[in-house]
């Protein structure tokens, strides 16, 4: 099923379209359209990610590099972090 | 600035880690990087690396007293590692196309290149894409990498074929720090 839409293009846009569509490239003003939205929304996975990865960064405090470390020791004690980051890639 | 430097993940965490036996000479291979002595690169897949450490390290975690939740520190730590001074990213990279007769896969550049590692070292996959992502910044990105600096075991096991494979030298954080 398709869906039909009207859009508005500046002449020198709608120049170009055709040019492609004269040399061969396309079939159609349609088809060159259809392609060139797709190969965008492809190009560009960002417009359908989350912002799972912003919030986590706007959520977690500002700590020193000292306070860092204290952290570390705390979350890290009694285990390797060398291991710990190759027992992911097994 | 004439020495540039790939970190693999571990060596960025262990800056963070009193009890790993490198931290010292990581946390001192970190303050040279971030006082523009050296210059370093690491590759994307360091960030997706460290998120999961943590989270991993998190669920062992058995201090009750801590405040901050599991996203928290995460969060601290990937906020943290984004903002190192000197430090680049390496992109997975531009598309490349395989042929196999008529079926054509587009991947990564850096996938392309961890695949042919893996199929000279038998490396494991994320170390394969690490050694593909400092070729990458090497070759592509025009960032002459000298040292790849690691403490995975495997890796360091087989510096003689990477070095053969990249023309990097693997070491460890103790080696460069002298």
């Amino acid at each position: 099923m398709e869906d039909v839409i009207t859009s508005r293009f500046s002449k020198e846009l709608v120049k170009k379209v055709d040019q492609a569509v004269s040399r061969g490239y396309f079939r159609s003003r349609s088809e060159a359209l259809r392609s060139i939205v797709e190969e965008y929304l492809t190009e560009h996975p960002e417009l359908f990610l989350g912002e799972g990865t912003q919030e986590l960064l706007a959520k977690a405090p500002v700590l020193s590099d000292e306070a860092l470390e204290r952290l570390g020791s705390r979350l890290f004690k009694g285990m390797s972090v060398a291991n710990l980051v190759a027992e992911g890639r097994r | 600035m004439s020495i540039r430097l790939y970190l693999d993940t571990n060596v960025i965490l262990s800056r963070y880690a009193p009890d790993e036996p490198q931290h010292v000479e990581a946390k001192k291979l970190l303050e040279e990087i971030e006082g523009g002595k050296l210059a370093a690169v690491t590759s994307v897949l360091t960030l997706v690396e460290v998120v999961s450490t943590i989270t991993r390290a998190y669920e062992r975690f058995t201090d009750k007293t801590e405040s901050l939740k599991r996203e928290e520190i995460t969060g601290i730590f990937l906020r943290r590692i984004m903002k190192i001074r000197n430090l680049d990213f390496i992109p997975v990279g531009g598309e490349v196309s395989i042929k196999v007769e008529e079926r054509s896969v587009k991947l990564p550049a850096s996938f392309a290149i961890a695949l042919e590692i893996g199929s000279k070292t038998g490396g494991k996959t994320l170390d394969n894409l690490h050694i593909a992502a400092a070729f990458v910044a090497s070759r592509i990105y025009d960032h002459k990498i000298d040292y790849f600096v690691t403490l995975d075991e495997d890796i360091l096991r087989h510096q003689g074929e990477i070095k053969e494979l990249i023309e990097i030298k693997v070491i460890t954080p103790a080696e460069i720090i002298k």
